[in-house]
């Protein structure tokens, strides 16, 4: 088949597809099963839908700018922020329940 | 002694530099002092740049910070802050740098799938945050002539996002988030490559796992080959089957018809 022939027949079939699909029931829109999301993911998406009003402009976003969740005090910690350079940590979180991707010093 | 009055861009670069690279030089003289000093008064406005970007990455990045722990994590974006600081004022914005900055961070350089997790959570990121499209309506390539046809070449939804990963990356980072030590141990972090699609549908942001074949033919559909062209590489698989899922799902939101012959 002519490359040209085939990729009408393609897209035409697709499209038939696609519109019976789209036609069935079962596609009810607007129904919200986020059970399938991580539960961060959807706590973020609510996050994203409550402030969907306040899009951006760096201050007061999402939880992302709350200055009092901040662990530390207002001005304590950046003072001792320097070492940064003398990075000498591993990593010690869930990393460590991977077989196979355990953290040795290398 | 009066020092020049620094136009308002003079200011804002000095206190950039204090915030961004701890260089007080520039702006310390133009620091009203009193009982707490120029330094200690900077350091607040340096410890609420780094603690509020901290947790905007931490958000954007749970999966990430969950596997290298809240410790490493805050240490490694204070790293990242420093050669990556924002470029928006949209915080959702920031951060985008970071699976790349992870690639080539020797502290985390144990975890070779880790910058795969963080691309996979960027790509979320994004399915949560692109603006809404109204996706492509099939009834318009109905009107195509055949000769058209084999020139169409598609425009992805602004949400969704084709990525190609050497680790299972999906796998880990679900299972982490979901704290799942199970599956955790179970997963082999070399079973790669995978090839992913996350979108962000009216049920909710999805990641899901494509075949290499259906992921390669829909990569070169919306980068603007042609579906002619695209289908030449399309063998062991039914593209229009995987079209019709493209089209049903509103995963495209545009079509256009390449110029140049395929």
């Amino acid at each position: 088949m002519n490359r040209y022939v085939l990729a009408a027949s393609t897209l035409s079939t697709a499209v038939g597809l696609a519109l019976a699909i789209q036609a069935s029931p079962g596609q009810a829109q607007g129904v919200k099963d986020m059970s399938k999301m991580p539960k961060v993911v959807q706590d973020n998406m609510m996050r994203m839908e409550q402030n969907k009003l306040e899009k951006c402009y760096g201050i007061n976003k999402v939880a992302k700018n709350d200055c009092a969740e901040g662990a530390h005090s207002c001005a304590g910690q950046a003072t001792k922020a320097r070492d940064t350079k003398s990075f000498v940590m591993l990593p010690a979180g869930d990393c460590s329940k991977i077989q196979g991707g355990k953290t040795t010093a290398s | 002694m009066q020092t020049a009055t620094p136009s308002l861009l003079e200011l804002q670069c000095a206190l950039r530099a204090s915030l961004v690279a701890h260089d007080d030089r520039g702006i310390s003289a133009h620091v009203v002092g009193g009982e707490i000093g120029a330094g200690e008064r900077l350091d607040i406005y340096r410890n609420t740049f780094a603690s509020v970007l901290t947790t905007a990455l931490r958000l954007s990045y749970p999966a990430v910070h969950r596997l290298v722990g809240a410790e490493f994590f805050e240490r490694a974006v204070r790293v990242f802050i420093e050669t990556s600081p924002p470029r928006s004022a949209c915080l959702d914005d920031y951060g985008h740098e970071f699976p790349d900055f992870l690639s080539g961070f020797e502290p985390a350089s144990s975890l070779a799938y880790l910058p795969d997790v963080a691309r996979l959570e960027w790509s979320v990121n994004r399915a949560l945050h692109a603006r809404d499209a109204e996706p492509l309506d099939a009834q318009r390539l109905v009107a195509l002539e055949e000769a058209e046809r084999g020139r169409v070449t598609f425009a992805l939804h602004p949400s969704a996002s084709l990525l190609r990963m050497d680790h299972p990356a999906d796998l880990i980072w679900r299972a982490v988030l979901d704290e799942d030590d199970a599956t955790l141990s179970a997963i082999d972090p070399c079973a790669g490559p995978v090839w992913l699609l996350t979108e962000r549908l009216p049920t909710g942001v999805e990641v899901r796992r494509m075949s290499e074949s259906a992921w390669r033919f829909t990569s070169a559909l919306c980068e603007g080959r042609p579906l002619a062209a695209a289908l030449d590489d399309a063998r062991d698989f039914d593209a229009s089957v995987v079209l019709a899922d493209h089209l049903a799902a509103g995963r495209f939101i545009d079509f256009s018809l390449n110029e140049t012959s395929a």
